[in-house]
């Protein structure tokens, strides 16, 4: 759990712009973006364990798994796409698009300026698959 | 069953992918530090000799014996960050300081009004007042595409800063810069810019420290000392 939180962490820290792997490591941390920091560490800790729990839970053949694991990935995936910022990968997209004005260009910029309510639409998803799984677990340790 | 094995795999699948780009991030900002570090490099495709090309805006002193060379679109959100937080410790402890000079070139990919924005910095550079022109546009930034720079608000920008309108407005109507906004894109592309802000710290040597996105003062910092061998 702890290595996917890490990779994921680090990730949505890589495309937050937090974490900086060139030409020196530095973690820098804007002082107006603390707040999407926080909810990248909740996002990090809620991947890993809803990550872990559906793997475990879908490997015992667990009744009603699959749907808080579909919520699960849903809010993983959106939160990484809303986390990347389009100054990253706006050009090379671009330049499969053949030009600025596009739907890739003009997607980019969306996700980028309602980033925050995506991220925590995708905490809240992350909160709802953490439950499912949770309440999922109890309900079959006590048919058991 | 069936399906929980699909589930599983999905799950390692979004695993491995997150790994895989995140590997790849990471290779990628590395070779391309690599690449413009490197001297074999430097000496067939010579970005130290490319990055000379053009007269593009400078301040501070010319006898600097270090350059950092910003490729930038001023509607873009992370630039406009950076010249808020970070320009300014750039400026006063750099550039000020006489250690380094700062060079801007535009590398327009947000929009049409990307493209204007510059064209009217070059058109208010006529009349002395490109750095001026500068700041106000970036203290004035808002949303990407949303209007604040279409002609009509940098027409604003222009009357704000004093300028000579019918030289502007002619200036920037005939479209005099459209050629250079093209080329420095092109320069851009060819220095391996995929993102912006992208700064080129460019040393007396011909050595080049590549710094990506919105990176702190201390980066700058280090790059520059590293390059003026202080």
């Amino acid at each position: 759990m702890l290595a996917i939180t890490a990779i994921y962490g680090g990730l949505l820290m890589f495309l937050d712009q937090f974490l900086f792997l060139a030409p020196y490591f530095v973690l820098y941390v804007r002082s107006n973006d603390i707040g999407i920091l926080l909810i990248d560490i909740a996002l990090s800790l809620l991947t890993g364990f809803v990550a872990v729990v559906s793997f475990r839970e879908l490997k015992s053949g667990f009744g009603k798994t699959k749907s808080a694991t579909r919520i699960g990935v849903v809010g993983m995936l959106s939160a990484l796409i809303a986390g990347s910022c389009p100054c990253y990968y706006l050009v090379p997209m671009l330049t499969i698009a053949g030009g600025f004005g596009g739907v890739f260009g003009t997607a980019g910029i969306l996700l980028s300026v309602y980033q925050l309510p995506i991220k925590l639409i995708s905490v809240i998803l992350l909160l709802l698959a953490a439950y499912g799984l949770e309440m999922n677990a109890r309900r079959a340790c006590i048919l058991k | 069953m069936k399906l929980d094995r699909r589930l599983s795999a999905g799950i390692i699948g979004l695993i491995i992918l997150i790994a895989t780009v995140g590997g790849v991030l990471y290779f990628k900002s590395e070779s391309t530090f690599n690449q413009l570090s490197s001297s074999t490099i430097v000496a067939t495709v010579n970005p130290s000799e490319l990055l000379k090309s053009g007269s593009p805006p400078v301040r501070g002193s010319l006898n600097a014996s270090v350059t950092i060379v910003e490729f930038g679109d001023f509607q873009c959100p992370t630039c406009g960050a950076w010249y808020h937080e970070q320009e300014p410790l750039v400026l006063q402890n750099l550039v000020d300081s006489g250690k380094a000079q700062f060079e801007w070139r535009d590398f327009d990919f947000f929009g049409p009004d990307s493209v204007s924005a510059s064209e009217a910095a070059y058109c208010a550079g006529e009349q002395g007042k490109f750095w001026q022109f500068y700041d106000i546009v970036y203290s004035n930034q808002q949303t990407p595409n949303s209007g604040w720079a279409d002609f009509v608000h940098l027409q604003k920008f222009a009357e704000q800063l004093g300028l000579n309108m019918t030289q502007f407005n002619a200036s920037f109507q005939s479209h005099k810069y459209a050629a250079l906004v093209n080329m420095n894109y092109a320069l851009g592309t060819q220095l391996g810019v995929t993102a912006t802000p992208t700064f080129f710290v460019v040393g007396a040597s011909g050595r080049i420290v590549t710094i990506t996105g919105d990176q702190p003062y201390s980066v700058f910092e280090a790059s520059v000392n590293s390059l003026s061998g202080t």
